[in-house]
């Protein structure tokens, strides 16, 4: 790899450093070699840390991990073997099963492997199914990883648990579910875990092996559930109604997204329901209708991004005879843009440039179908805003479904005794 | 002394092949250039594509405009096979930033 400062890649740039550095080029063609010629599969051994007493080796421990940057920048716990193993409770697979391989690195992660993201994030046994079942659909085709890892689009993964599941790990549903919450740690956990992950193992370090200009959603990425027992009569979960999953089943739901607004949706109070609903959603597509070159990729088979909404809203509306389609259908014909504007901002050329088999239409939706787009009933139970988390890069949405171990039930009566009551 | 053992949170790694042997010259050779159509690639590759042929005559460059431009157009077998029928000896891929 010849590599450069940016300004050679910028429009009109001078090119002149090409000729000082083409040296390197032929070098790279011709000298090079590589540092390593073993060929076959290296599972690096474990590392045995050592303190006068067990505070001064735990010390120690924590120093290392830091000096070799396998930290996100927040106090960790050190995966001990015995850390570890409690953790692999959580799963009946062996801790040798290779999940995935996670670009741009190409590290192989196995069980075990995200047994130590998990430990490492504060993690618990009954998160493991979850984090192994969001693992596995991030690095499904469909999500494309090994092209936003890397990317200087600041992208991260979503992750949205349906069944009951959601419950039992105490993942939240409603109020702050994208943010810290000791009362439902578990989505904080599992989404550091993942990006412990796709750094250690994918090799995503800030301006090394990813580009993301301002990183992803902080530390923990968006891992949370939805809040099915606030769906409107008729409604179907995110993983019956988009994914085909059977009713009642444990599965996650996974796209990359780059963005997330938050809209203020309700009226001043004045109006009528019907008003204040019909409103609200063309103050959401204002929101939407946005153009984002990273979400071509996904025009036909994708999403344009996840909409949640909170159950008081879903209901209202739901009570006005708005179902899923009619609101997807409105947000559609509502999110649609001018040619003249998307010319204006050279827009139509990155359409033209991608390999979308529509032509240009005037107005330009911002997806190919209404049903691409994804409305996941979640957030705090109130009325005033709705969430708009935009895709960027990701073809598809991917789901799989959650394999949960044999002794189950005695690991959530395990959390109950460790956490306290169900909140 | 107080021991603990912790777990190399970096995974396993698996290489199937080596890299792939240089090429002893340019002289003579064939290179294919493949382009991701992004980051000014229409301007570095003509003219890299110039100053190899002033330091090797023979060199014989095949330009990007002939195999499939894109991201994920050229990350495919059918590009890779493209390119071993081309006669392709080494290939130049840019440009990421």
């Amino acid at each position: 790899m010849v590599i450069f400062p940016v300004d050679l890649f910028l429009v009109d740039s001078d090119l002149y450093p090409l000729k000082q550095n083409l040296g390197r080029f032929v070098n790279g063609l011709t000298r090079w070699q590589s540092k390593t010629r073993m060929v076959g599969i290296r599972k690096p051994p474990n590392i045995r840390v050592e303190g006068e007493d067990y505070k001064e080796a735990v010390i120690n421990g924590e120093k290392l991990f830091v000096k070799n940057l396998w930290w996100d920048g927040l106090p960790l716990v050190l995966p001990t073997e015995e850390r570890v193993a409690w953790i692999l409770k959580g799963t009946d697979s062996s801790p040798l099963n290779h999940v995935g391989r996670i670009m741009p690195r190409g590290g192989i992660a196995t069980v075990e492997t995200l047994a130590v993201a998990l430990a490492m994030a504060g993690g618990r046994p009954e998160y493991l199914p979850v984090l192994i079942a969001a693992l596995q659909a991030m690095l499904s085709p469909e999500i494309r990883h090994e092209k936003w890892q890397a990317t200087s689009c600041s992208i991260y993964p979503v992750a949205i648990v349906n069944g009951p599941v959601a419950k039992q790990i105490r993942l939240n549903a409603g109020f702050g579910l994208l943010g810290p919450d000791p009362q439902h740690p578990a989505g904080g956990c599992i989404g550091r875990a993942l990006r412990l992950l796709q750094q250690n193992v994918g090799g995503a370090l800030p301006g090394v092996g990813t580009m993301a200009m301002f990183g992803g959603m902080r530390y923990t990425n968006a891992v949370f559930a939805e809040d099915e027992e606030g769906l409107p009569a008729g409604w179907e979960p995110l993983s019956v109604e988009y994914m085909r999953h059977p009713k009642g089943s444990n599965v996650v739901v996974v796209s990359a997204v780059s963005s997330a607004t938050n809209i203020l949706r309700r009226g001043t109070g004045k109006e009528t329901l019907e008003e204040e609903a019909e409103n609200s959603l063309r103050v959401i597509a204002s929101y939407m209708r946005s153009l984002n070159v990273n979400s071509l990729v996904s025009y036909e088979q994708g999403t344009p991004g996840i909409l949640l909404i909170s159950s008081t809203i879903a209901n209202q509306l739901a009570s006005l005879g708005w179902t899923k389609e009619k609101i997807k259908l409105f947000l559609w014909e509502n999110t649609r843009i001018p040619l003249s504007e998307l010319e204006r901002m050279g827009f139509s050329r990155w359409i033209q440039q991608s390999n979308l088999t529509h032509t240009l239409q005037d107005p330009w939706p911002i997806t190919s179908q209404p049903t691409n787009i994804a409305i996941v009933v979640a957030g705090g139970r109130h009325p005033t805003h709705a969430y708009w988390m935009q895709s960027a890069m990701c073809p598809g949405v991917a789901s799989v479904g959650i394999k949960l171990p044999a002794r189950w039930d005695e690991l959530i009566k395990e959390a109950e005794e460790d956490l306290g009551p169900m909140p | 002394m107080y021991s603990l053992m912790v777990i190399n949170p970096t995974g396993t790694i698996e290489t199937t092949r080596s890299h792939a042997p240089r090429l002893d010259t340019l002289e003579g050779k064939t290179i294919a250039e493949l382009s991701d159509d992004q980051w000014q690639a229409h301007r570095t590759f003509p003219q890299l594509r110039q100053l190899l042929r002033e330091i090797f005559p023979t060199v014989r460059i095949i330009p990007y405009t002939e195999f499939p431009m894109g991201t994920a157009q050229i990350d495919s077998e059918y590009t890779a096979d493209l390119i071993k029928e081309r006669g392709a000896q080494a290939v130049i891929v840019g440009n990421a930033a």
